[in-house]
């Protein structure tokens, strides 16, 4: 149990640390205040929490795909709230913020979801405590310590070439979110499942250490069909091309961004 | 657009629908029940799934690409296929160690194993 708790951990709590890392530089980037993330990150687990005891009856609705519906929705609203957030990001204004605080709430309630479910859950049986104490703590140092790496691995790309590679890295990741979205529709029988287009799966094993942080960098998929890498390619090339192409509106912008964190 | 056609238009989805074939899991002590099924080719399942633990289970499969958690006491239900032959295996990712089965697509889509 102990192992599988890390495992758990790992799997769920990476994605939000490696989403965070993210924020944090584009917030940096932005001189925006990075406290408006943690109001984000309290809202989700507020609104995990509430999930959680919602779930069940949630679930039952539409012939048991009720929650497939709402997790599609919010796979979707991440992605849109990234794109919305990164299109303004040379107006930081209120709803710069609000989106910067929605963005960290959906993250925070896309991955923490499973792990406070699985925490919960076996919370209430005496032997596994100890197991889910320790295992979490583990987890989440191991998270803790890619997310320094990461964060000044990334901010020193940013400073070394160009702010691009944030909004890259962003792109990549909430576009790794529409796929378990498309997933999800295929599921609940919303859409026809196509034919697997490669297997990468004798090279990087999604249930591998690898295949786990390539998962939660930009949804690695072993086993992607040709609809998959149309949709991840088209949201991930098609937002980057557009902010290449407005370059001017992209790069750091202080002077205007300073007078609103003040 | 007359009343027949107006017909055949609301009973075909059904018909359709009811071609799905349904297999029905069971959780019970961290263990999937029956742990193997055999299913035909090429054709739509819905699977349904009924945790009867206390605690919750998530249904993974890494070869299926399906992920759904199933609360204490409740019922999932999942779609899969159409498959190519061949063995997809399938793990309760809160307890790998017990909870493991295997979709074995057949031509035929034999009985379910023991």
């Amino acid at each position: 149990m102990l192992l599988n708790t890390v495992v758990i951990s790992l799997s769920n709590i990476l994605p939000i640390c490696i989403f965070l890392v993210l924020i944090i530089l584009l917030c940096n980037n932005a001189k925006v205040a990075a406290n408006w993330i943690c109001l984000g990150l309290l809202l989700g687990i507020f609104l995990n929490l509430v999930l959680i005891n919602t779930a069940s009856y949630l679930g039952t609705w539409f012939e048991y795909k009720g929650m497939e519906y709402f997790l599609i929705m919010l796979h979707s609203s991440f992605y849109l709230s990234i794109i919305f957030l990164l299109l303004r990001f040379n107006h930081q204004d209120d709803i710069w913020l609000i989106l910067l605080i929605l963005s960290s709430c959906f993250s925070t309630l896309i991955y923490g979801n499973h792990f406070l479910i699985y925490i919960l859950g076996y919370w209430q049986q005496s032997f596994a405590v100890n197991a889910l104490i320790i295992g979490s703590t583990l987890g989440l140092g191991v998270c803790i310590s890619f997310s320094i790496l990461f964060y000044f691995s990334v901010n020193y790309l940013i400073k070394k070439f160009t702010i691009t590679i944030l909004f890259f890295f962003l792109l990549l990741h909430a576009s790794g979110q529409l796929l378990p979205a498309l997933n999800l529709a295929v599921q609940v029988d919303l859409i026809t499942q196509h034919a697997v287009f490669w297997d990468s799966s004798g090279l990087v094993s999604e249930s591998s250490e690898l295949g786990r942080l390539l998962k939660a960098l930009f949804g690695y998929e072993a086993k992607p069909s040709l609809l998959e890498i149309f949709i991840f390619v088209i949201s991930t090339f098609l937002p980057l091309a557009y902010f290449i192409f407005t370059k001017g509106n992209i790069t750091h912008n202080s002077s205007n961004l300073t007078k609103d964190s003040k | 657009m007359s009343s027949q056609s107006l017909l055949v238009l609301l009973i075909i989805p059904f018909q359709v629908f009811s071609d799905i074939k349904e297999i029905h899991l069971t959780i019970k002590d961290h263990l999937f029940f029956p742990a193997t099924v055999s299913v035909p080719a090429n054709k739509k399942i819905k699977l349904i799934i009924d945790n009867q633990d206390k605690t919750p289970e998530e249904f993974d499969s890494f070869d299926l690409n399906r992920e759904k958690v199933i609360f204490g006491y409740s019922r999932a239900v999942i779609y899969i296929g159409p498959l190519k032959q061949g063995i997809y295996s399938f793990f309760g990712e809160y307890a790998p160690q017990t909870a493991q089965g295997k979709i074995i697509v057949t031509q035929k889509g034999l009985s379910d194993a023991p």
